[in-house]
């Protein structure tokens, strides 16, 4: 079932869990080398090749609208990152990666690549590639507010609740 | 290594300093008894939480090698075992306050219905209180601590005319009760311990709804602020922190002299003495220190002749439902934080006439994450990709509700805490060894829980989340720990009289959630803090009459 929802105990488990991931200096390894002199991401476990792929995978999943899609969101680069700490799914991850260029997944026209997804919809490489997209892309500032429009913990005087008549009786 | 002990003797030890502990030494030192507290950590900097940290700020800042501060003690430090296929998840904080830093805040007063299930029913033995005895203490917590909700006593869950103003409910839970209402199942205001206006000095909430990771300002009850700060203040307590306790000690007369513990820092062995210790250490460590504290007069832990301490284990049974309200399908997004989690409650009913059921005791329902959160985790199991699914993630966000019902647990005399041939903790004391299962009431109980979700899913023409109709949360989630120190009337079958103290060692008290004699459906911290209220007042009593 969902796992993912904000009750209080999956809040506590996910926060402890990201609070004891690494090592400190594992951290500060990491930070240190996150962002280059210019400011770009450099990523930890993809290379070049397999950060464009990513980046059109988390596109397929999320694409661009009138509001910005997943990797407007930098989402390709969220899942490096996960990768980066040792999420558990990296090893399969990779192995699907590899499996897509194999097929010269790249250089598919977009109704092919939409296919190819398709037909691997019940693997294992899928799931994550949509679990990620979906955490990636619904945390980040282009998918909660520009999408979802959501306006959340913030400074309140008062909570209204439900105003709508209709919804009482 | 030399044993530090302390010279002076303490008028009482309270061990911890969660809802519990925080309680007993406030209290005390009230009645002008000098405390000793020791706690097993430190204490918090709620200027440092990361209550306010957006979701994309969070990741920004685990990328510059920040971390949240430390609230939940790593299992690997203090660990504890179960046996094979018995996963237990057990949560503890170590440090001022405790578990109510992060407390889910949910203030269910216990009613009759509850305080008398073994009398009717006949499973195990009966509460040696009742209402009536506790009714003043929940008053008093009521007022002092505040607590929103209604002044709308059900038969099995009263009222206060104390209550703060109850939050209003969020469009999905207006739904939810209207649905509740069609199917005559009540969903009432709920009852939870968030400053709704500003209370005896604390500020009122400002609806951020993050309190899970603690409140920057301390706009509900925790036990550090609202406790042991009022207590320092009469210069009636002393805390010595990280003292993780090992043992209670034992004089001659068979009577509890003081405690051992260990510098979680330095690992050092102390001892202090005292006339009389109170244990609040939580149910599962306070009752491992219990079953550690062996002697000649007591080989089998101390207070444990009759060998009830460590069996009982109570938890609850807990599952979630997710669904989509149509009427909010598509429709605008509101800021739906409210005062963190639920705002409405449902009570039990399946005691009321023209009910039935095959199992005993009861269940109620939470209703934790309704209207949009700060994520959209439940598009994961949404159909396919692309444009369509963004747009059908889209148009739920507004809709979610999540039905989250509680069930009691029958106390079964092998679901059990013990130390017996358990690992060494890095202190070279046992750990504990949690053994426990949940039976064939639970899941008939579960059965009907499931039966009450679709019932009032189906009378919402809810869009439901796929689920598994019998799975439940793993044992532990709950949080709710109980009764493996038990209350009861009957010295053989109990570990406590109705005032927390222990039958064998009148100069010993628990009261933390093991004293419970069962776990009922509902959360227990309102109902810690009027016990350990009550038995603190009798404590106070009993060393003014010289008995103690």
């Amino acid at each position: 079932m969902v796992n993912v929802m904000k009750t209080r105990r999956s809040a506590i488990k996910s926060i402890a869990v990201a609070a004891v991931s690494l090592p400190a200096a594992a951290q500060i390894q990491q930070s240190e080398t996150l962002v280059n002199v210019k400011g770009a991401y450099v990523p930890q476990v993809f290379d070049a090749d397999q950060m464009k792929t990513v980046a059109r995978l988390v596109d397929l999943i999320i694409p661009r609208t009138n509001t910005p899609g997943a990797s407007d969101a930098r989402v390709h680069e969220f899942i490096d990152r996960a990768f980066s700490r040792g999420d558990w799914r990296k090893d399969q991850f990779l192995a699907g990666l590899q499996q897509l260029n194999d097929a010269m997944f790249d250089t598919l026209p977009e109704e092919q690549q939409t296919e190819k997804l398709n037909s691997i919809s019940d693997s294992p490489f899928f799931k994550h590639l949509k679990d990620l997209t979906v955490d990636g892309y619904y945390t980040s500032k282009e998918g909660l507010v520009q999408e979802l429009g959501w306006s959340g913990n913030t400074y309140l005087a008062e909570f209204k609740g439900c105003t709508h008549p209709e919804h009482q009786s | 290594m030399s044993v530090k002990k302390s010279k002076d003797a303490h008028d009482v030890i309270v061990v911890g300093s969660g809802a519990s502990g925080g309680m007993a030494a406030w209290n005390l030192t009230r009645h002008g008894v000098n405390v000793l507290m020791l706690d097993a950590g430190t204490p918090f900097n709620r200027a440092q939480f990361w209550t306010h940290v957006k979701p994309w700020e969070w990741n920004q800042r685990l990328d510059r090698g920040a971390r949240p501060p430390r609230i939940y003690l790593d299992p690997a430090e203090q660990p504890y075992e179960t046996p094979e296929g018995q996963r237990f998840d057990l949560t503890r904080v170590w440090g001022r306050g405790g578990k109510t830093n992060v407390w889910g805040r949910v203030s269910l007063r216990y009613s009759d219905l509850d305080f008398t299930g073994a009398e009717r029913d006949g499973w195990e033995i009966p509460w040696p209180i009742r209402y009536g005895d506790i009714k003043p203490y929940y008053d008093r917590v009521d007022r002092f601590i505040g607590v929103c909700g209604g002044h709308d006593d059900q038969d099995c869950l009263p009222g206060s005319k104390y209550h703060l103003p109850a939050p209003p409910p969020r469009c999905g839970e207006r739904l939810l009760q209207k649905a509740g209402r069609s199917v005559g199942i009540p969903i009432v205001a709920g009852r939870r311990a968030v400053l709704t206006r500003p209370h005896n000095g604390h500020p009122a909430c400002h609806y951020c709804g993050e309190c899970g990771r603690g409140c920057d300002v301390g706009a509900f009850f925790n036990s550090g602020d609202y406790l042991i700060e009022p207590a320092l203040k009469t210069g009636k307590l002393e805390i010595i922190d990280n003292a993780v306790v090992a043992r209670v000690l034992v004089d001659d007369r068979g009577r509890a002299s003081g405690v051992q513990y260990f510098d979680r820092v330095t690992k050092e062995e102390h001892q202090v003495s005292a006339r009389i210790v109170v244990m609040g250490a939580s149910c599962i460590d306070s009752t491992r220190i219990l079953l550690n504290s062996k002697s000649q007069r007591y080989p089998n832990g101390i207070g444990n002749s009759n060998d009830v301490i460590g069996r009982y284990l109570s938890e609850q049974i807990r599952f979630s439902v997710f669904a989509f309200m149509p009427e909010l399908m598509g429709g605008p997004t509101h800021n739906d934080d409210g005062i963190g989690g639920e705002h409405i409650y449902m009570p039990r009913f399946n005691h009321r006439p023209g009910r039935t059921r095959d199992y005993l005791r009861g269940f109620g329902m939470q209703f934790w994450g309704c209207g949009a959160q700060g994520d959209a985790g439940y598009a994961k199991v949404l159909p396919g990709f692309g444009i369509d699914f963004k747009q059908a993630v889209k148009s739920r966000y507004p809709a979610l509700v999540a039905l989250h019902p509680f069930g009691e647990t029958l106390p079964q005399r092998e679901n059990r805490v013990t130390v017996e041939n358990t690992p060494l903790d890095r202190y070279g004391v046992p750990i504990a060894r949690i053994e426990y299962k949940t039976g064939e009431n639970e899941h008939k109980m579960a059965d009907h829980m499931y039966d009450t979700v679709e019932e009032i899913l189906h009378a919402a023409k809810a869009e439901v989340l796929p689920y598994t109709r019998g799975k439940l949360d793993a044992n532990g989630g709950a949080i709710h720990e109980h009764a493996t120190c038990r209350m009861g009337a009957d010295p053989k079958l109990s570990a406590l009289n109705g005032f927390c103290q222990m039958h064998e060692v009148p100069n010993l008290f628990v009261v933390d959630g093991s004293a419970f004699t069962t776990a009922t459906e509902k959360n227990p911290t309102l109902t810690i803090l009027a016990l350990s209220w009550r038995a603190t007042d009798y404590l106070a009593h009993e060393m003014r009459s010289k008995r103690l």
